[in-house]
């Protein structure tokens, strides 16, 4: 079996998601001006939004990639699946240790029921049930079908609990009041660079814990007796 | 029709033994003589936050009903049997759907009026716009819950997962019911909490289709 990172390609994109995340990390602190207001506190945006917006990319290729699983029945499908929803679960709970710092000085409460940050904490519930129903779901095939239904659902969640929490708390200002369009436009060329950074980042955890998962898939078919993927 | 065979067939389980209604109704009775102590609600008194724990006892209440709806089908491997007959899927995802969505409704027909008269919910203040939101809200609470309750009855963690993943899936749902709830009962105009409603409707609708098409998936042998 090959390490995912014995691929020479694979070592190069590695070598370039991190060299990008070390420009990232110096446009950031050296380049990006201080935003009025908001000072050092106003820098975490360029990691909470980005981790955001790639976390919901995840949750996409869930979605899909879970639907596909339950029409045609290909395990490659569920791997992929399986994968997405990791790093997604991972940023999630990324985005919901960034929000409230980020929320303490400029709000001054950690927490304060933002639609958008209240939305991915009840995905976030929603999908530690999805790896419960992976653990003990029973045997393989029969909980990877019920994990992708839970996928599928979670996902055709999302507009309804982003809406419902936004109608519930009409008072709650929706995003940091900052208006791109009036913010010098360095603002907007880091935060567009953390962007890419962090979609590579994606990408390559997402590829990673693909290769992991289909060993540990093609391993378990071995026990089983089962087809390869 | 399939659809009918299946409800009947669950109806006319309940009426010869009683289980899911009896087990359903002293549940939220006794939630509902709990919460009179614990919140130490006086009479002609309206707490604003009483809608919300009527939806939360329901939301509990369904759990058990749906554990009891599937704990039939497990008994004698009557879910192979049933998977086995010619019937279309989404006929048995339906036919279950309607059966739970009457069980439920009964247990809150019974229970309801304990709710007005410990904890003072002002039910008649509003009586259509209640019963509006009560049959949609139940509508939605049967959709997902036997959805999910399908696949948690065949996994060895078996009910304990089923709140676990229904409870966070129903969240758009229990705010919805609680605002529109607390609105309507304040004999605010329609106006008002309309988009709540909708919001419910909507729920409903898309879940159930969900549902249909997806049950096809999960309901293997």
């Amino acid at each position: 079996m090959q390490s995912y990172h014995s691929h020479p390609l694979n070592r190069i994109f590695l070598g370039l998601t991190i060299l990008v995340a070390m420009i990232n990390l110096w446009l950031i602190y050296q380049v990006a001006p201080l935003v009025v207001d908001q000072e050092m506190a106003q820098k975490i945006f360029y990691y909470h939004v980005p981790l955001a917006w790639n976390a919901f990319l995840a949750f996409g290729l869930v979605a899909v990639t879970a639907a596909l699983y339950l029409v045609k029945n290909d395990p490659k499908w569920d791997i992929w699946s399986l994968a997405g929803a990791e790093v997604g679960v991972l940023f999630a709970a990324l985005i919901l240790v960034t929000g409230p710092i980020w929320a303490t000085p400029i709000w001054g409460k950690p927490w304060s029921w933002e639609p958008r940050l209240t939305t991915t904490l009840v995905l976030f519930l929603i999908f530690l049930g999805y790896f419960m129903v992976r653990e003990f779901g029973g045997p393989y095939e029969r909980s990877s079908r019920y994990a992708a239904v839970i996928g599928l659902l979670a996902v055709i969640d999302i507009p309804l609990i982003l809406l419902a929490v936004k109608w519930w708390t009409p008072e709650v200002q929706s995003h940091p009041q900052m208006e791109m369009g009036n913010q010098p436009s360095a603002v907007l060329y880091v935060f567009f660079f953390s962007l890419f950074s962090f979609t590579l980042i994606l990408i390559h955890m997402i590829r990673y814990r693909w290769h992991v998962r289909r060993l540990v898939h093609s391993n378990l078919m071995e026990q089983e007796g089962g087809s390869h993927v | 029709m399939n659809f009918w065979a299946i409800l009947m067939k669950d109806l006319r389980m309940e009426l010869r033994t009683r289980e899911s209604l009896a087990v359903m109704t002293v549940f939220a009775l006794a939630v509902i003589l709990l919460f009179s102590f614990a919140f130490d609600i006086g009479m002609n008194r309206f707490p604003s936050f009483v809608p919300g724990l009527m939806w939360l006892t329901y939301f509990f209440t369904a759990v058990l009903g749906l554990i009891r709806s599937f704990g039939w089908e497990k008994e004698l491997d009557a879910w192979d049997i049933l998977l086995t007959s010619p019937v279309d899927r989404s006929m048995i995802y339906l036919g279950k759907c309607a059966a739970f969505f009457i069980f439920l409704l009964l247990a809150q027909l019974i229970s309801l009026p304990f709710f007005m008269l410990f904890l003072g919910l002002p039910l008649l203040a509003a009586p259509l716009s209640f019963i509006a939101i009560l049959l949609t809200v139940d509508g939605a609470i049967a959709a997902v819950g036997v959805l999910i309750a399908g696949m948690s009855h065949r996994t060895p963690a078996g009910e304990t997962l089923l709140p676990i993943l229904l409870f966070p899936t129903l969240t758009p749902v229990l705010i919805a019911a609680t605002k529109a709830t607390t609105t309507a009962l304040a004999s605010k105009p329609f106006q008002e909490w309309d988009f709540w409603l909708m919001l419910i409707v909507t729920f409903l609708v898309l879940f159930v289709l969900a549902g249909a098409f997806i049950f096809d998936y999960i309901a293997e042998q």
